[in-house]
């Protein structure tokens, strides 16, 4: 029986079909992206980045670190996107479940309990069984981003705040110490002057970037980095400024925190002819959720509570100081009164652990 | 004898080794698995191209453990990067599912955090784009040229442009 001959494949020769088993067993996107700068074969046997995370080189401040041969830093964005999840319509009594997922790679998502910080290390759950997300009523309440730490420069002093992005048009706006950083494509970063975000916020909304100081004064990105007021407030209100997207519309969530006063809340309107925050007196059915770097907001019909016009707090990002159970409590704007969450199960129980009911389906 | 009526399927390699092997381990080999079915008359050797007898030597190896319960423990950490290629080239020909997920898994984990010189350097492969491409890729991405864990000689990827 004649030998065969050995076949001398070289790596960058390998048939598409191994190469593909490779490649998608990597389990982050920078390491695909070098993949398919090695060679042409291997870069035409692969596919490129669907943008589940984005990769962000932030610029640090030039008087940070001068001794280090570090010119930037380039953070980690990954899409974390909560959920919804509502009973069927049969079961009255069933409540529905507010999830929260971390895209960590291309096609892996991470759960995340909602309720704690992001970077904190015991954010991992597993659930117990499989879930069928297609078999159950999914209403998608926000997406935003947060940092990774995983490809960032050792030195968190790099981190911007808050960065946001429109992914579509390759739009990034980011927020660092004091100043606003805006790119477009991959071109450079554009300080955008004479506007400072802490105590405020940015957001997208409807594709495009806004941002609000603590004084109220809003302004909007346009993709060619160029600036407009879009609203102003009639008095410069309280201590910090959040942006909250509800049923389409833009709101302001102005909040007064002081150690020594109690919270005071007011939620504004965004009315672009006027170019001006209209105040709202009640939220009536709407619920307002604000947690690290992320608001959202649902309706109690969907929420299946019986109160709304109020302001969650998820987490420890605002009301630490209150020490108030980690910060997790329930504003109810017509009395103007704090409460922890934990008197009000209907809102607590809406994030872990997850309804019985969703194993069943 | 003919060999479809013992339990032993007999597997001669590209460097001329016999291997007898239980009908069951060869059932984890597709090809071989698809030669059987097809026959007329009984088999008395199949021949195996590509692969070597050290690689059924690990194949065997894979097999006692997964039988065992203890695939888990089945490494190939020792394998040079071309050994690897190899290895993974002949169970890709035999078509063997589980023990192809392990390799190509060994593969990206080898890929892990690598600069993109340092792979070229340790798999052998050349930068075949043209200079006007390979500019054009490292501008869309320059960022991921910059290497984490190790990195080769940086000065290769200067000369490059």
């Amino acid at each position: 029986m004649p030998l065969s001959m050995a076949v001398a494949t070289n790596w960058s020769e390998l048939p598409k079909d191994l190469l593909d088993q490779i490649w998608e067993r990597l389990d982050n996107e920078i390491d695909l992206i070098r993949f398919r700068s090695i060679c042409s074969h291997w870069r035409s046997s692969s596919i490129p980045n669907r943008h589940s995370i984005v990769i962000v080189k932030f610029p640090l401040p030039k008087n940070i670190l001068p001794d280090l041969n570090i010119k930037t830093s380039f953070c980690h964005l990954s899409k974390r996107k909560t959920f919804l999840i509502k009973p069927p319509p049969q079961q009255t009594l069933a409540r529905p479940w507010l999830m929260r997922i971390t895209q960590i790679s291309r096609g892996k998502n991470k759960l995340i309990h909602p309720l704690f910080s992001y970077d904190s290390p015991s954010t991992n759950f597993h659930l117990p069984q499989l879930i069928d997300f297609n078999k159950l009523s999914v209403l998608h309440l926000v997406t935003d981003f947060i940092l990774d730490d995983e490809f960032c420069s050792k030195f968190d002093l790099d981190l911007p705040k808050k960065v946001i992005s429109v992914e579509k048009q390759s739009l990034v706006l980011g927020v660092s110490q004091n100043s606003v950083l805006f790119r477009s494509r991959n071109q450079r970063w554009r300080k955008i002057l004479n506007f400072s975000t802490t105590d405020g916020d940015i957001c997208v909304f409807k594709e495009r970037f806004y941002a609000v100081d603590r004084f109220g004064t809003t302004f909007m990105v346009r993709p060619d980095s160029s600036v407009e007021l879009v609203a102003e407030l009639d008095d410069f209100g309280g201590n910090r400024k959040l942006f909250v997207e509800s049923e389409g519309e833009l709101l302001l969530v102005d909040m007064h925190m002081h150690e020594s006063s109690r919270l005071r809340i007011e939620v504004f309107e965004l009315c672009e002819k006027e170019k001006k925050w209209i105040k709202l007196k009640n939220l009536a059915r709407k619920v307002l959720f604000l947690g690290h770097g992320c608001s959202f907001s649902a309706s109690t019909l969907d929420l299946g509570v019986s109160k709304g016009n109020c302001v969650i707090f998820i987490d420890d990002a605002f009301l630490s100081f209150m020490d108030l159970h980690g910060g997790k409590c329930v504003f109810h704007l017509d009395q103007g009164r704090l409460s922890p969450m934990s008197h009000y199960p209907e809102y607590f129980d809406l994030f872990w652990p997850p309804p019985d009911w969703i194993f069943k389906s | 004898m003919a060999s479809s009526s013992s339990n032993l399927i007999s597997l001669k390699t590209s460097d001329g080794t016999v291997f007898k092997v239980e009908r069951a381990l060869a059932k984890t080999m597709k090809t071989v698995q698809a030669i059987i079915e097809e026959a007329d008359a009984n088999i008395y050797m199949i021949p195996i191209h590509n692969v070597f007898s050290h690689h059924m030597d690990m194949i065997i190896d894979y097999y006692k453990l997964s039988v065992a319960g203890k695939s888990k423990e089945f490494s190939v950490e020792k394998l040079d990067n071309d050994e690897l290629k190899d290895f993974l080239l002949a169970v890709h020909y035999l078509n063997m599912e589980d023990l192809f997920e392990v390799l190509t898994q060994a593969v990206a984990d080898r890929l892990e955090k690598k600069s993109v010189g340092y792979v070229r350097k340790y798999f052998g492969i050349e930068n075949d784009f043209t200079p006007e491409e390979y500019a054009a890729i490292r501008k869309k991405n320059d960022w991921a040229f910059k290497g984490d864990d190790i990195e080769p000689e940086e000065d290769e990827e200067k000369q490059e442009e």
